[in-house]
This record gives structure tokens, sequence and C-alpha cells, in this order.
């Protein structure tokens, strides 16, 4: 018996076990409501990607779209050499990463597993995107190791296009679902740019304490 | 965190003296005023989303103890530890045990206004433990040795080049010549400075801005990244949270999410939000081995019974703040504990007591903008007026004012009585003044024009202009 729960029954006036106050949290945790969805979000899935792309650039970000998987490879070489940056990134065992042919890109060393310190670029995946703020839904795991996304100074981030939605809720039916919701990992990180501050003379700086680079390649 | 709200009016004078602090509020201006305008009017459901989220928070506080139940069953199936603190100083002695118990020496701490308001750090470091600060706001007063002076940008009121004398003295091995004269080369040397910290830490503490039940996960929205390094490189994360804190679903975050940044920082969301569900899975090859969250209520359940309940609907965004003129004037400092602002003068009462924060709901002129601004809807110059009252039946105010109020109280609910007497002071008051039309010193109001004077009235009340307009069929 959780002695919080007793407290609060006794300041709320109620009793445990009321039937009605039971079945309201009840449906409310059962029907996955949702609450108002903003117009932007609910959109044609172009105007989605197109909405996504302009709001990322808003923060910072770069963006890249590239038809097929199989253009991946380059376009991170070409980041790297646009930005004088280290031929090398790091990744987890995620599948659609694991399809990336990087046999053109003889001079790129792929790392794989957790970041380092030493780390300067890492390779995540989102499993979904969020157009109505351009947010990108990484999980932690195996696929991502979640320090990946915080230590490097550089983020490359890959999402296929099919997997940018309008709103956070629709970004959330893309993880697995159990009875009662999605089957959390560790962590999702919801990520909108690249890391930043504004704590000294609320002057904004890009790079703070995470990556001070932010890359998103959008896939088909 | 010691109080000094005792002192309040003593600390408001010495912050209007203070120079640097006047400066620091003036850069700090109305930057964040005008970046939520622009974010609210960017977003046309911003009013409607902030009336759902007020209905989630009413919802789920009225039906607390289930949800709290139901956070916990899915914590504990998550492999997550809940440790319930009812005071203060209970929650210390569990973060400091679940320290000792993994034998830990260093701690880095992501932002939380609950940890100052347990003093968290203090109770650490007097154990003996090595605690640091890692949001760079809350590392520059750490390093400065004071409290935050707001919720959302803690060191507000630091100068740059402040910082850069606080991390010369106190970074070694840092070359005299080493640039440091803009914001971006201090934000460069704390990221250096701290990367240690993070990768060698024992411990990482955060904060919660949101408690999911439906899936036991605690969530944390932030720009710099400290608040992910510091729970993802330690191998134990603690969260410290207060009940309050709780929301259903993942689909309400969302909603109150959407609302928050934006009435902040005017970000339509942060650079980061993190949902923090047990600690790494079997197969992951990083994160915290274990986690913890250290559930307060502090005084919070009392509240939910009383006549401050719906100042437990606050989400910390600090609008209400930005928005004071008694803020933009003072500071946090001068409030005196751990929330300043309009939201300090209704929860710093129930925290500490009438009799040390009396003044704090006095410190208002009732404008309303922080009601105005509140994406909670909380009634905030309502509940400093009841916090008045309060203190007023509970004999706090002078004696002096106590019989001025009820005199004026005894004229004001006789109209015929209040007219004839406005009516015959507002003309000799206005012959008093002459031709300056203000007064440079007035008995009893010496509080008032020692600092500025006093516009003389014009000579006629506003019922008698009213009259007369209407006599003459103007109206």
């Amino acid at each position: 018996m959780n002695p919080f729960a007793s407290n609060i029954r006794r300041a709320l006036g109620v009793k445990a076990g009321d039937f009605e106050r039971l079945e309201m949290v009840r449906k409310h945790l059962d029907d996955h409501g949702r609450n108002l969805i903003p117009a932007c979000a609910l959109r044609c899935h172009q105007e989605l990607i197109d909405q996504f792309i302009q709001m990322l650039e808003n923060v910072e970000t770069t963006v890249a779209h590239v038809n097929d998987l199989v253009d991946v490879a380059s376009e991170i070489a070409r980041y790297q050499i646009v930005n004088d940056l280290p031929h090398v990134v790091k990744c987890g065992a995620d599948a659609l990463i694991a399809d990336i042919d990087w046999s053109e890109q003889s001079d790129l060393t792929i790392l794989s597993g957790p970041a380092t310190g030493a780390d300067a670029i890492s390779l995540t995946r989102a499993f979904a995107g969020a157009s109505e703020t351009g947010t990108l839904f990484v999980a932690s795991g195996p696929d991502n190791p979640v320090t990946l996304s915080f230590l490097p100074e550089t983020n490359i981030i890959l999402i296929r296009a099919r997997d940018i939605v309008g709103c956070y809720e629709d970004a959330w039916l893309k993880l697995p679902w159990g009875a009662r919701g999605p089957q959390m990992p560790r962590t999702v990180n919801l990520i909108s740019g690249p890391s930043r501050t504004a704590d000294i003379e609320q002057t904004l700086i890009t790079g703070a304490h995470g990556p001070r680079r932010l890359h998103v390649i959008i896939v088909g | 965190m010691k109080s000094t709200a005792r002192s309040f009016k003593e600390n408001a004078r010495q912050a209007l003296k203070n120079q640097r602090l006047q400066k620091s509020l003036k850069v700090m201006g109305r930057g964040f005023v005008e970046k939520r305008a622009k974010a609210r009017a960017a977003l046309p459901e911003f009013d409607a989303l902030c009336q759902q989220g007020q209905a989630i928070k009413t919802h789920t506080l009225e039906h607390l103890d289930l949800y709290l139940e139901v956070y916990e069953k899915q914590l504990a199936a998550s492999g997550g530890h809940l440790h319930l603190a009812q005071t203060a100083q209970q929650a210390c002695q569990q973060i400091l045990q679940i320290c000792r118990n993994s034998n830990a020496r260093l701690v880095t701490k992501g932002k939380s206004m609950v940890a100052e308001e347990i003093g968290l750090n203090e109770h650490l470091e007097e154990a003996g433990l090595r605690v640091v600060e890692t949001d760079l706001g809350e590392y520059i007063i750490q390093l400065r040795k004071e409290p935050p002076s707001h919720i959302v940008a803690p060191a507000v009121h630091v100068g740059a080049d402040q910082v850069e004398a606080d991390f010369r003295r106190v970074h070694q091995n840092l070359p005299p010549n080493r640039n440091l004269s803009d914001p971006a080369a201090l934000v460069f040397e704390a990221r250096n400075m701290l990367r240690h910290e993070f990768i060698n830490a024992d411990i990482g503490i955060t904060g919660a801005n949101f408690l999911v039940a439906q899936t036991g996960t605690s969530v944390i929205v932030t720009n710099e990244g400290n608040g992910d390094l510091t729970q993802s490189l330690a191998p134990v994360h603690i969260v410290i949270a207060s009940i309050d804190k709780l929301v259903p679903t993942l689909n309400d975050a969302s909603t109150l999410i959407r609302v928050l940044a934006r009435s902040a920082t005017g970000q339509s969301i942060t650079t980061y939000t993190t949902f923090s569900t047990g600690p790494r899975r079997p197969q992951d090859l990083d994160g915290p081995q274990q986690y913890h969250v250290v559930l307060l209520d502090n005084g919070r359940t009392e509240q939910l019974a009383g006549d401050f309940s719906d100042a437990l609907r606050c989400i910390r965004c600090g609008a209400c703040m930005n928005h004071c003129p008694v803020y933009q004037s003072i500071g946090g400092h001068a409030y005196g504990w751990v929330y300043p602002g309009p939201i300090g003068a209704v929860l710093n009462p129930s925290f500490l007591g009438l009799e040390e924060t009396a003044d704090l709901p006095n410190a208002s002129t009732l404008c309303g903008r922080c009601e105005e601004v509140c994406p909670m809807g909380i009634k905030l110059p309502d509940l400093m007026r009841k916090w008045r009252e309060k203190h007023h039946a509970a004999g706090g105010p002078p004696a002096m004012v106590r019989t001025s109020l009820t005199a004026w109280a005894f004229v004001a609910k006789r109209p015929w009585l209040y007219q004839l007497l406005t009516g015959m002071m507002m003309p000799l008051l206005a012959k008093f003044a002459g031709r300056k039309h203000h007064f440079r010193w007035l008995p009893l109001a010496s509080g008032w024009t020692t600092s500025r004077d006093l516009p003389a009235p014009s000579g006629k009340t506003f019922m008698s202009l009213l009259k007369k307009h209407q006599r003459e069929g103007r109206l």
C-alpha cells in the first residue's frame, strides 16, 4: 500500500476503491485518447516533409533528402568534406544503417558501439519524426546507443521519409505497442536541433554540452 | 536553501541599488516576453492547448492517488526503484543512501528546482561527496556560491565578464592569455571542463518536468544536452521529482510539451525532450544500470486539500516572472527562496510559512499579467490576495496598517460616505499640490514619496465627473 496514495485520498476526501474514480482513470489510460492536434500537423505527407525540413533548418540543422539508401554513404562523405570533418562515423546496430553500402567510400571508417569522448561523428537513426516542430524521435538500445546522440561533436540522424508524421502522438505510434501503451526503451530522445544554450547574457550559442552540429538525412 | 524571504524589503532595496543586477535585468529585458508572444502567434491553437493542459492537470490532481499507484506499478515493471519522501530531509537522506550504496564520490546534476527546494547539494557535500552542476547557468552560480535567480535561466543576473572572472578563478591550468571575452568562448570552456565530470561521475541526478503514469516514465526538457549526459554516462541515475509532476499518458505529456517551451523561452520545443523508463535493458550497450525515482511530497498533499491547490498545476515555465514588473525590477534573489516571481509569492508561503514570507504576496501590484500568460491558468493575483487575507486574519500586518485598512473598508463599503469624503478631499489635495500637480512629500506616504513624486488629483472625483457628463447629456 502506497502511503502517499492514502494521504492523498484523505486530503481529497475520497475512498479507496471508489468505482467511479477508478473507471474514470482506467478509461483515460485505456482509450489512448488524443487531445487537440495543431492543424499544422494535419497536412498531406509531402507538406509534412517540407515542414519538417523547414522547422529543422530554423534551429541551425542541415537537412539532405536522398532518394535511396544507396545515396546515404556518398551524402555522409560529402557532408564531412564540406565541413572539414574526419572521415569516420560511429553507429549502433540499427538495421537500416547496417544496410548502407559503404563500398564506394573507401577512406571512410565505420566504427560501431556506444560513444566515447574520442568519437567525433555519430550516425543514428530516428524511428519517427514529428513535423509540427521538426523533432526526431530516437530510441536507445543496441541499435542506437544513447551516448551516440550526445557525446560526439557531430550527430548525423537518418530517417526514412515514411517515418515522418505530423504530430508527437503519431510518432509514439511508431514504437511497438502493448495493451497499456508503447513499450518504452530506456530512453526516447526527442531531438530538435544541435545542443544550445542562452545561459550567458541571453546570447544563443549553438553547441553546448551535446553535439555542435546536427545533420539529418531523409531517405526515400 | 536558507530563506532570506523575511528581509524581502531590504533585499529589494539592495537589488534596486545594485547596478550590475540592473544591467543584467535590462539585458534580459523584454527578450522572454517578445519570444513568447511570437511563439504564441505562430501556433493558432496555443490558447486552446493551454486550456486542455489545464484540464489534464486538474484531472490528474483530482485522481492523483490512482495515477500515483499506476505510475508506481509501471516504474517497478520497467526495473526502476521508487522512494517516497515525505519531507525535504527524507529526500536528501534517501538520495545520500543511494550514493553510499554505490560508494559514490562524484555526482553530476542536471537542473532541478526540486533539488534546490530540498537543499540537496549542501546535504551531499556535507557528507563528503563532490557535486557538479552541469547546466551552464547552474554551473556558473555554483562556482559563485549563489542560488538561482530564475527558474529557467538561473544565471540571468550574471554578466559575461563575471563568468570569465569565475572561470579564471576556478579552472586550473587555464592559460592567462586564453580568450574568454565572449559567451561562445565561455560556453566552449565550460563544455571542455564538464566533459570529464560527465564521464567520471558515479551518480547522475536529474529532475523531471513530467512523470508519465501510463509508462512509468520521467521526462526532462533541456537545450544543452547536459541532462542527457548526466543521466546516460553515470552508472546510477536518480530522478528527484515532486508528486505534482504526474500526468496520465504520453499523449497528455505531448500536449503539455507543446505549451511548456513556448511559454518559457518561446521555442516551439526545447532541443532535447527525453523520456526515460527504467535502467538500461539487458542488451543495451550504455545507459545507467540503476534508475531511482525519489518522489517528494513536502507539503503538497496538504496543499491539494487547501486554498492553493491550483498552484499545483504549475509546470515551471517562468512566464509569470518574465512578465512581472516587480520581478523585472528586482530580479529573483530578492524573493529570498527557491521560487521567485508571482509563482514564488504563492508557493513559498506554503513551504516556509507566512511569518517568513508575508512580504512576498504583498510585493505585487496585482496587475494581472502573470495570470494572463500562465499556460496553466493559475489565478496568481487571486492566490496572492488569499495569502494577504490569511496574513490579515492571523493578525500579521502592523496595527497601523490594520487600523487604516479597517477605516478604509468602513468608508469603501458605504458609497455615499466615500463620495462625500473624496469629494471634499480631492479639491483640497489639488489645491495643496499647486501648479506642479504632484507631491514631493506627504504625511504617512513617505514610502511612496522618498523614491518618486505622487501625482496629485485633478480636483474632481470620477463620480462627480460622471454625473456632470450625464447631466450635460454627453453620455
